[in-house]
This record gives C-alpha cells, sequence and structure tokens, in this order.
C-alpha cells in the first residue's frame, strides 16, 4: 500500500441491477485504495462495471442499481451512511467530481459554458456570480480552451475543446478526487492525444487525485500510479503500474495486455481472449474467468478465489494459479 | 444567420396562406360554385332588388380577376366580405366578435391544459417507473384513445342534463340580469363545461409526451453532471433536465395548433358557444360561403401565426438553431 | 416474400421470432393486441350476434320500437318493469264474428271477401261490423302504435271506408271507442271523458299517404293495398307538450278487444240521374293488425330512427376497423415513399419537398374535411382516403431523417458501389430499415383516423349510408338523443376500447423498435 495518507478506500463494494430478468450483478466485492497525490487507474473490458463502481462512489446509481453491500470511505467517512442532503451538499463536486463517459454529453446543450462551470462553483461557495465567472475563466485557461469561450454554447466548441471544458468544469470547486470515466474515448486519435497531455499536465501541476477508468490500457499506463484490472464485476489485479505491466499475474490480465500493442515492453504478438464476457446475471461460479481461461481447473469452476496480495509491496490477485504457487 | 432563418420561416407561412386562400376560393367559387340567387334568394324577390345584392356580392363580374382580387382585396383588409343571405350582412362585426369569444374560450383551455400537462409530465417523468409515472401514462395512452366530443356529451349528460348544476349551451343564459359582472360571471358559468372538458380530454396528451422527453433527457449525461455538481434534484429536473427539452416543448405547441382549430370546431358546436368554429358549422350547413371561406381563412391565419412564433421561440430557445442545424 | 433468399428468409423469421417475443412480454401491447382481436371478431361474426341488418343504402332496416326506446332487460330494474316492448297483434281473419250487418252486402267469410253492389235506382250503403276478438295488455301506457290492414279491392264508383274500434273491456274510464278510417284519410275519433269533461275530437291523419277516391274512380279495376294508420300527436292541453293518443288509449293495463266495420258507399260522382249504375265492390280482407311500439327493446334499444341499436353498434366494428387500418396503410404507404425519395435524392429535391410538407403541415385539416365532405364525397370509402392523404406528413419527415442517417452506413455505400441501381436500393435496403418504425407509427395512426371519421359523422357530415359509431353520437348531439345514453354511451366507449387497443399495441411496438425508449443507464 502507498504510504502516503490514505483518501479513499472501497471495501467490498457489491452493486446489482434489477432487472426484469433478475438482478445484474454488476459489481461484486471490489475493494481497492488510492492515496493523496496518486491516481488510480480501473481498466477491462466493457460491460466489467467500471462506471458503476465509479458511479456509487458518487451516489450517482441509476434507481434500479443498488449498493448491496460494502463501504466507500472517503477521508475516514463512510460515504454510503451519510444522510443524501449532506452527501449532496459537501461531497459532491467539492469532494469529488466526474468526467463522465461520452463526456461529449456532459455539457447541456442550450446554456453556455461558463455558465455551467459557475453553476457549481456557485452552489458549493460563497462567491458572487462575477467572481464564480472569473473563476470559471480562469479554469478555461488551466485547460487550454481560454477565457474568451465563456460565453460559449457547446456545439460552438470542438469535441477536444468540449472535453477539456468537462475537466476544466470537474476542477471548480477543487475537489480532493476527481474520477475520470473514459476521458477520450469519444475522440480521435489527435485530440485524445491532447486531451492526455493536458490531464498529464495538470497532474503535476495541482497534484491531482484521480481515478481513470478506461479500457485504453496505453492511456491507463501513462497516467496512473496503480491500476485495479476488473473482471465481469469483480477485481481481479490490483497493483502499482509498472509492476502490473512487467509482471501481470492473473490470467486474465496477461491476455488483456496481450491483446493490446504494448508501448513499455518489447513488441509483441496480439493474443485475443477467446469468448464473450459473461452474462452478469448469471455468472459463471467459482472464478468468473474460468469459461475462457486457458489455465482453469477443477477448482476455478468451484470456489471464489481469495483476493490476497502476493507480491512484496502490494500486489493483489484474484486467482487460484497464482495463490497455489 | 438567424435573420435568414426567420426570414425563410416567414417566406414559407407567406406561402402557404397563399396556397390556402387560392383553394379557398377555388373551392367556394369554381369547384361548389351555385348561384346564390338560387339558393338562398327569395324567388319572389323583384329581379332589380337580386341584381344588386348580386353586385353587392360581387358576384356578377367574371372570376378572374375582377372576383379573385375582390376576394384577394376583402381578406387583406379584414373585411371579409358579406353574407350569403337575403340582408347581405357584412361579416367583419360579427368575425371580430366571434373571433373574440374563440380566442377566450381555446386560449383558456389552452393554457389550462398546458399549464396541467407539462408540469404533471415533468413529475412524472423524473418520478420514472413509479405509481405517478405509471398513472401519466396510462392518462396519456386514454387521451389518444378518448374522442373528445364523446368526453363533452358524457360531460354534458352528467353535469347538465343530469345534475343540472352547468348551463349546457351558448355563450349567456337568456333573460338574466344585465349588469356587467352578472354578465360575466354568466359567460364564465357557461366557459366552465367546455374548458373543463377540453383540459380534461388535452392535459394527459401533454404529460405523456413530455413525460418521454424528460425521461431521454434525465438519461442524459449533462443531466448526470447536473446532479455529481451537488444541484438539489428539484434544480436538476427544472434547470437542466426541463430546460434541454424546451424548444421540442414549444414545438409541440405549434403542432397542437391544428389540434385546438379541430377542438374549436367540435367543442364550439357541442356547446353551442358562439365562436368561429361553431360559425364555420352553420355556414357550412346553409352554404353561407362567404363565412366559410373567412373563417377558413382565419383558421389559417391562427395556425401559420402560431407555427411562425414557435419556430422563432425555438430559434430563441435553442441556440444551435442560430448556425442553421436543423431540428 | 419468395423473393427473399433463404438465409434472409431466415433472418426475417428470427427478427419476428424476436419481435413476437418483445411484444408477448409487453402487458399494454398484449393487452391490446387482445381487445384488438376480439372487435375483429365480433366484427366477422357480425351477423350471428344480430338479427338484423343495418341501414344502409340498400337496405331499410325494420322499425322496431320507439325512438331511444331503453334495453329490454332494463325491465330487471322496478322502475321500469312495466315498460312495454314491441307488441304485434295479429288478428285472426278466420275467426272473426261479424256482429252486425246492413244493406245488400254477401259475405263470404272463408275468404274473408265482402261484395258490394248497389241496385239501379237507389243509393245505397252497407256496413258490416266485424269483431276480431281480444288481448291483454298489461304494460304501463305505451309510445304510441300503428294500425294496419292489409286488404285488395276491386271496385267501381264505390267509397269505402273502414273502422277501427279498440273496445275496451276493462272499462278504462278515459274513453270509450275509437275508430279510424284508411279510406278517408281525415277523420275523428272520440275520445269519451268521465262523465264530467266534454268530449275531445282527435284528429288522426294517414301517415302513409293520402288516398284520392277520384282516382280510384279514373283507374277503375286497379286493386288498391295495404296502407297504415298511425293516430297524430294529440296537442296537450293548456299547451303543454303533445300527447300521443295510445298514452291514454293503453292508459290501464287489462284486455281490449278490436272490431273493425267495413262501410260501402256509393256515392261518387256521375251523371245525377245514373249515380248509382253499375257500382260496386269486392273487398278482400287479408290482414289486420295493430302494433303498439315498445319501450324497450333489445340488447340496447332503439336509436332516433327506431333501428335496433345494438346492430348498429356490432356492425359500426366493420366500419371503424375498416376506415382506421385502411386510412392507415395508405397515409404509411405515402409517408413511407415520400420520406424515403426526399431522403434518397437529397440536396435540392430534399430540401424543396421537404418544404412541400412544411407547408401541408399548415393547412386546417378537419375543417378542409369538413368543406370537402360537406361538398363533394360523403362517401366513407373517400373519407378515408381523405383522411390518409392529410396524414402522412409527419411520418415522411421521421422516415426522410433515418434514411439520411441509412445513406451514410457502409452497407447502402458498398450497395451503392457494386453499382445497385436507385430503385434497388429504396426498396431492398431503405425500405426494409425504415419499416419497423413505420409500423409503430402506422399502428398509432389508426385511432387518429378513426377518430376523425367519427368526428366528421359526429357533426352531421359523414357517410349518411354507413352504420357508424360516430352518426350514432350524432343522434344523442343534435337529434335529442342524449338522455337516452343506453344508445350513445356503447358506441362513444366502443370508439375509445377500440382506439385504446391501438394506441397500446402501438406504443408496445414504438419501445421495441424505438431505442430510445429503452435505453437505461
Ligand atoms: N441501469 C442498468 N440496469 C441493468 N443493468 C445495467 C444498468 N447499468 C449497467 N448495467 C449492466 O451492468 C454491467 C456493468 O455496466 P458498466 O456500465 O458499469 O460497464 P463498464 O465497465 O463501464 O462498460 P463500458 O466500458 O462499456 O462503459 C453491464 O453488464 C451492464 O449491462
Ligand atoms: S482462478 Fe482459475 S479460471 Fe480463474 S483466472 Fe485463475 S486459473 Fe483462470
Ligand atoms: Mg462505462
Amino acid at each position: 500500500m502507498p504510504k502516503d495518507e490514505l483518501l479513499l478506500q472501497v471495501q467490498d463494494l457489491t452493486v446489482y441491477f434489477t432487472t426484469l430478468r433478475g438482478y445484474v450483478r454488476a459489481v461484486e466485492d471490489v475493494t481497492f485504495e488510492l492515496a493523496q497525490g496518486h491516481t488510480l487507474g480501473l481498466a477491462g473490458e466493457s460491460g466489467c462495471g467500471k462506471t458503476t463502481t465509479a458511479l456509487s462512489i458518487l451516489r450517482l446509481l441509476p434507481i434500479n442499481g443498488r449498493i448491496m453491500k460494502g463501504k466507500v470511505i472517503l477521508e475516514g467517512n463512510d460515504v454510503t451512511r451519510i444522510n443524501s442532503e449532506r452527501f449532496r451538499k459537501q461531497v459532491r463536486w467539492k469532494k469529488i467530481s466526474m468526467v463522465f463517459q461520452g463526456a461529449m454529453n456532459s455539457l447541456h446543450p442550450t446554456r453556455n459554458v461558463g455558465d455551467q462551470i459557475s453553476e457549481a462553483i456557485l452552489l458549493h461557495e460563497d462567491v458572487n456570480k462575477r467572481e464564480a465567472s472569473e473563476r470559471a475563466g480562469k479554469l478555461l485557461d488551466l485547460v487550454g480552451v481560454g477565457a474568451e469561450r465563456l460565453d460559449r454554447f457547446p456545439h460552438e466548441l470542438s469535441g477536444g475543446m468540449k472535453q477539456r471544458a468537462v475537466i476544466a468544469m470537474a476542477l471548480a470547486c477543487n475537489p480532493s478526487l476527481i474520477i475520470a470515466d473514459e476521458p477520450t474515448t469519444a475522440l480521435d486519435v489527435i485530440v485524445q492525444t491532447q486531451v492526455m497531455k493536458v490531464i498529464k499536465e495538470l497532474q503535476a501541476k495541482l497534484n491531482l487525485s484521480m481515478i481513470m477508468v478506461s479500457h485504453d490500457l496505453s492511456l491507463i499506463s501513462e497516467t496512473t500510479t496503480e491500476v485495479a484490472i476488473m473482471y465481469a464485476g469483480r477485481i481481479v489485479e490490483y497493483a502499482d503500474t509498472a509492476t502490473l505491466y512487467k509482471e501481470p499475474l492473473h490470467p486474465y490480465t496477461q491476455k488483456l495486455i496481450g491483446a493490446f500493442p504494448s508501448i513499455l515492453g518489447p513488441k509483441k504478438e496480439l493474443t485475443t481472449i477467446h469468448g464473450f464476457p459473461p452474462d452478469l446475471i448469471n455468472p459463471p461460479p467459482g472464478c468468473r474467468f474460468h469459461p475462457r481461461c486457458s489455465y482453469a481447473m477443477e477448482k476455478c469452476k468451484k470456489d471464489v478465489p481469495l483476493f490476497e496480495n502476493v507480491g512484496e509491496k502490494t500486489h493483489f490477485v484474484g486467482c487460484h494459479l497464482v495463490s497455489q504457487k | 444567420m438567424f435573420a435568414g432563418y426567420v426570414g425563410k420561416k416567414i417566406v414559407i407561412a407567406l406561402v402557404t396562406l397563399l396556397v390556402v386562400v387560392t383553394l379557398n376560393f377555388m373551392i367556394f367559387r369554381v369547384f361548389v360554385g351555385g348561384d346564390p340567387s338560387q339558393m338562398i334568394l327569395d324567388p319572389r324577390m323583384p329581379p332589380e332588388v337580386r341584381d344588386q345584392l348580386l353586385a353587392m356580392w360581387g358576384i356578377d363580374k367574371p372570376l378572374f380577376p375582377d372576383q379573385y382580387s375582390l376576394y384577394l382585396y376583402n381578406l387583406f383588409t379584414w373585411q371579409y366580405g358579406l353574407q350569403f343571405d337575403q340582408s347581405a350582412t357584412p361579416i367583419a362585426p360579427e368575425m371580430v366578435w366571434r373571433l373574440r369569444n374563440t380566442v377566450i374560450l381555446l386560449g383558456l383551455a389552452t393554457i389550462g391544459t398546458i399549464s396541467v400537462g407539462i408540469p404533471l409530465g415533468m413529475f412524472a417523468g423524473a418520478k420514472r417507473g413509479k405509481k405517478t409515472d405509471v398513472t401519466v401514462i396510462g392518462i396519456g395512452l386514454l387521451t389518444f384513445g378518448v374522442p373528445m366530443f364523446f368526453l363533452q356529451l358524457i360531460w354534458v349528460a352528467i353535469f347538465c342534463l343530469w345534475l343540472q348544476i352547468l348551463p349546457r349551451a351558448g355563450l349567456v343564459g337568456l333573460g338574466g340580469p344585465q349588469d356587467p359582472l352578472s354578465v360575466a360571471l354568466d359567460v364564465a358559468a357557461h366557459a366552465i363545461s367546455p374548458i373543463c372538458t377540453l383540459i380534461v380530454g388535452g392535459f394527459g396528451g401533454w404529460a405523456l409526451y413530455t413525460r418521454n422527453m424528460m425521461v431521454d433527457a434525465l438519461t442524459e449525461d449533462f443531466v448526470l453532471t447536473a446532479r455529481a455538481k451537488g444541484l438539489r434534484e428539484r434544480d436538476v429536473i427544472t434547470k437542466h433536465a426541463f430546460k434541454s427539452i424546451l424548444p421540442p416543448v414549444v414545438t409541440l405547441i405549434a403542432l397542437s395548433i391544428p389540434g385546438i382549430v379541430t377542438g374549436a370546431i367540435i367543442t364550439e358546436s357541442i356547446f353551442a358557444w358562439p365562436g368561429i368554429g361553431q360559425w364555420y358549422i352553420s355556414a357550412l350547413q346553409q352554404q353561407n360561403h362567404p363565412v366559410t371561406q373567412a373563417v377558413l381563412y382565419n383558421f389559417a391565419v391562427l395556425m401559420l401565426g402560431a407555427n411562425l412564433v414557435a419556430d422563432l421561440a425555438y430559434g430563441f430557445l435553442d441556440p444551435r438553431i442560430k448556425v442553421g442545424v436543423r431540428r | 416474400m419468395s423473393f427473399l433468399s433463404k438465409p434472409k428468409r431466415e433472418i426475417l423469421k428470427r427478427r419476428i421470432k424476436s419481435f413476437w417475443m418483445d411484444f408477448s412480454h409487453n402487458r399494454i401491447g398484449f393487452v391490446g393486441l387482445i381487445i384488438i382481436l376480439g372487435f375483429v371478431v365480433v366484427g366477422i361474426i357480425a351477423p350471428l350476434l344480430t338479427p338484423f341488418q343495418p341501414t344502409s343504402q340498400l337496405f331499410k332496416a325494420p322499425q322496431l320500437a320507439a325512438a331511444y326506446s331503453m334495453p329490454d332487460w332494463f325491465r330487471i330494474f322496478p322502475q321500469y318493469s312495466d315498460l312495454n316492448p314491441t307488441l304485434s297483434i295479429k288478428l285472426d281473419l278466420k275467426k272473426a264474428e261479424v256482429a252486425n250487418y246492413t244493406g245488400p252486402i254477401s259475405i263470404d267469410m272463408d275468404r274473408l271477401n265482402f261484395s258490394f253492389a248497389a241496385t239501379e235506382d237507389a243509393k245505397q250503403t252497407a256496413s258490416v261490423t266485424l269483431d276480431l276478438g281480444n288481448f291483454s295488455y298489461e304494460y304501463s301506457a305505451p309510445p304510441t302504435f300503428t294500425m294496419h290492414v292489409n286488404y285488395r279491392m276491386y271496385y267501381n264508383r264505390t267509397g269505402v271506408k273502414v273502422y277501427f274500434t279498440v273496445k275496451n273491456y276493462t272499462a278504462n274510464p278515459l274513453w270509450d271507442d275509437v275508430l279510424l278510417d284508411p279510406t278517408n284519410a281525415e277523420m275523428l275519433i272520440y275520445v269519451y271523458k268521465p262523465a264530467s269533461g266534454p268530449v275531445a275530437n282527435v284528429t288522426l291523419t294517414n301517415s302513409t299517404s293520402k288516398l284520392n277516391i277520384d282516382s280510384f274512380v279514373n283507374f277503375p279495376r286497379q286493386p288498391v293495398m295495404s296502407s297504415l294508420y298511425k293516430p297524430e300527436l294529440l296537442l296537450g292541453e293548456n299547451g303543454s307538450a303533445p300527447i300521443d293518443p295510445a298514452r291514454i288509449l293503453f292508459s290501464q293495463k287489462g284486455v281490449y278487444g278490436i272490431k273493425l266495420k267495413i262501410e260501402f258507399d256509393n256515392i261518387r260522382s256521375g251523371p245525377p240521374d245514373r249515380t248509382y249504375l253499375g257500382a260496386f265492390g269486392d273487398l278482400n280482407l287479408q290482414t289486420v293488425g295493430l302494433t303498439i311500439w315498445g319501450r324497450v327493446h333489445g340488447i340496447m334499444g332503439t336509436d332516433a330512427g327506431r333501428n335496433d341499436a345494438w346492430t348498429e353498434l356490432v356492425y359500426g366494428v366493420r366500419i371503424s376497423l375498416m376506415v382506421g387500418v385502411l386510412a392507415a396503410i395508405i397515409a404509411t404507404s405515402l409517408g413511407i415513399l415520400y420520406g424515403v425519395t426526399s431522403g434518397y435524392l437529397g440536396g435540392f429535391a430534399d430540401e424543396f419537398l421537404m418544404r412541400v410538407v412544411d407547408v401541408l403541415l399548415c393547412i386546417p385539416v378537419l375543417p378542409i374535411l369538413l368543406i370537402l365532405t360537406r361538398y363533394f364525397f360523403a362517401n366513407v370509402y373517400l373519407v378515408v382516403v381523405l383522411i390518409a392523404i392529410f396524414g402522412w406528413q409527419g411520418l415522411s419527415r421521421v422516415i426522410r431523417s433515418r434514411v439520411l442517417t441509412l445513406k451514410e452506413m457502409s452497407f447502402i455505400e458498398s450497395a451503392r458501389a457494386s453499382g445497385a441501381s436507385d430503385s434497388y436500393l429504396m426498396v431492398r435496403h431503405l425500405i426494409p430499415n425504415v419499416l419497423p418504425v413505420a409500423m409503430a407509427a402506422m399502428v398509432l395512426a389508426v385511432p387518429g383516423a378513426i377518430i376523425t371519421e367519427a368526428a366528421l359523422s359526429f357533426l352531421g357530415f359523414g357517410d349518411p349510408n354507413a352504420p357508424t359509431w360516430g352518426r350514432m353520437l350524432y343522434g344523442a348531439y343534435q337529434l335529442g338523443g342524449l338522455p337516452a345514453w343506453w344508445v350513445w354511451l356503447p358506441p362513444g366507449l366502443a370508439i375509445t376500447v377500440i382506439c385504446i387497443g391501438f394506441v397500446f399495441i402501438g406504443h408496445a411496438i414504438d419501445e421495441i423498435v424505438n431505442p430510445r425508449l429503452r435505453r437505461r443507464r
């Protein structure tokens, strides 16, 4: 575990969605920690529960979603327990802000950008409109959009500018934690690099604590200090970024990193993962990865592997194969 | 850009008006035709009086250009000409009076309908899946199935015939006191039934439309963002979700104008409300062509005006229109 | 579907199957489907459900009871238990008794033939009275009655009068004898009030036509046949509402009898000295009947035209379904064609076509429909076409925008690159891809069309020959039938329920094919 001051602890977080066909076990027993000034990468295939995890931290689950058990401890307080009115006033955006997946649509189409940024400031801080809008202008400058675009409407900005404006909005109240859910996915490659650059600059300048959700492993490798790999609602491996990329232990992580053109290591052959992610209404018993795992054993089909530390530093893995050794 | 958008809308409105007006002329003067001297005048009328009447109606001259230009002149000067009746009554004064009655009735009904329906839809959309929502969906679907005139018949049967607590027809009762206050109260009593039925039969549709749009809007990322920012749920719903659907809601108001015109005809006939809709029906029945034409012209002007206003409002509410992004 | 290749057929089959899976799990949609199927079944077996044909151009439905009579089953409620159904009293002529006769007349009782011949020298009259037996009447006073005499007569210079007498065997104090004379269209009946009151004279008129006896003379040997008599309304005393004589005649329960008196009278003109020469009359009496019209009838009573309301209701299903479905299909086809063409052509043509739609959308539809049905065609099929012509514009916009997105998709591009013709692309690629959306729109267009047609009929501008629900409501609105809620409530409810059925189905299809409504975060 990082020795710095702990900012966020997520313990045994379990989130189900109620549907007509039954419970969708979208997130199950998710546990991780984040220290002040660190950035955690949350990676995994589409549908593995990354967004759900992020949303449950902010208590923004859709109506059919419920936190069944678990804790989200922010600076020592379990925020899943506090009164929702207090949570809204004291935690949302002030402590935790979020850049949403598909951030292109995160801006209100018929209100101008400055308005939307200062709205957040006005809500949480005791400032007047002019000051708020000045600060919004500074934020836009900071992310490279420029204060002169305060009164522009979202449709008058390019995709990259919109995304950066959203990031500026996330910074508005100097939050302790920023959750960025796939901040670059909807953008084309050139704009992606621009936005990534902005994020990295901000991290350096403002000592941000972030959770970076993405299935883009190269983005994760460049911007994070720790990485958690999720598969079908569970975290299967958690380690600091360098360790994880150098020696991934979980068969799924190995495949995932193999499936991605690597920027760190030497060029490896692309391996693909057979089959599809499981149906989360009836997830496979035991290790959820077993139907697709080439090392699967009898035990894997019955028992859920323990999620335990196997390295000298922190390297948590949930795999029978690894714990056997 | 905005000027261009407005200009285009105005041109379209004018073209439509010209089409309607010309069709209006053609239908009655060319296709239906009919010599009013045969249809309505007393055959024993002295020929010189008859000729004088025909000259007053302007139908003794050739169709084009004389009759057509007189017709256009009449319409655009808001004069409408003379009725096809024995005394060739001028249309304009009665039109002013009836138009006022119609606007009062339908204006109030529409405002009532919208101000019940839209907030209800907003509320239901915000409570998706809850009881209110299901109820609103139910009422909305029912609204599309229940013909307004049936609802109004039921209303009349219950309140005017059985319980006898509301007057059944007309603008004022007969033989009441004539001071302005009593007359106003009497008119209000007569207006209750048509207005209430229009609201009862109409708000469900508005609620359902608004609800569907709200449900859509509430799944948008900017709403989630607003929530994450820590806004009160009420503000999320009104200032963010609802504000984003305001332009289509306004368009919908414009698109509902035809329905409101339809409502005028049927509602005014049922409640014998002396508006232009009721006038239209009786003019059709009596082959009083100049009145039919005049009312139709007013319908068209009303609709086009409302459409135009809505288009402009859309442009005003939705900044995307300004750069020529079409809805 | 034979033009599809086998794998495509498979895909289509699978798609339909999955659609059905979705649909049958949609509760609202399923309810709608059941409703509509119910109506379809009723429409198909309509002749089995109803004893009569509906009124139409070709067939005049029988009049069955008084206007706006109540349903028969209302009689289970105590306040209605006394109401009379329509009673047709057929009198057996074979059992008629000759009560009295005077003058030279020969009677052949077997065939009920009467012949009368005047002698050369004297004016002669002859009369005969037949007692046609009794019937009992056990209800409250009926709304009205008619009497009819079915006869054939050969005559020359002779007049004949047939008098009806309704004999009161139960000593109804209000009246004694009532006589009705068919040949002399206007005549007196005598209503005797109890001892104190004065005698009231009541005029009865022949409801069919006045028989002009002169014309008999001009066309001798022309047989004259039956006619129908209906008593005229009595004027109420002191200007109160008119009262039908039936209300007085049958105001008491009990036994009534009918007598028929036939009078021959050779009074016709001719040379003064030869007046009676050759005068003769042969009367062949066939049926004599009395109909007391009911206050209750059948399942749903009767409408203003005194026809069976139930029949109209049941046959109304056919018209409503036909109007709604046909108009929706035509409108949807127009909308698809127009939208696909516009979207596919793009550019200036698209702009122009869409402006045309804008203009058409601004035309007030109902007022125009009213003009067209009033002055040009009030035929139900043409009304359907008119409704369709005014109903496709909205859909064409939706379709067009779909086509615009489709056009950019790779499969269309590749098909075009491989040299597919425009029409091929439209028929095989574009139209199939917009069909699901159009389907929902089509089903949702049905209630609109049904209600529009009903509104036209309701205002009195519909097809006068089609038994539609709207026309039944028209009766309530214009012909004073509002108190008879049992006649207008069912058709109104039927319109409502059938429309709701389609709305439910359309809503369900829309939910299935339109992922917008299904999206959940
Ligand atoms: N409102 C909901 N109702 C039911 N199931 C849901 C709901 N939201 C998400 N899910 C399901 O929960 C699982 C996790 O979804 P989530 O959005 O967290 O995935 P993700 O990892 O963010 O995927 P992606 O990379 O595509 O964004 C998915 O299987 C999804 O189908
Ligand atoms: S627990 Fe078994 S199935 Fe799961 S990843 Fe490890 S080896 Fe594969
Ligand atoms: Mg996600």
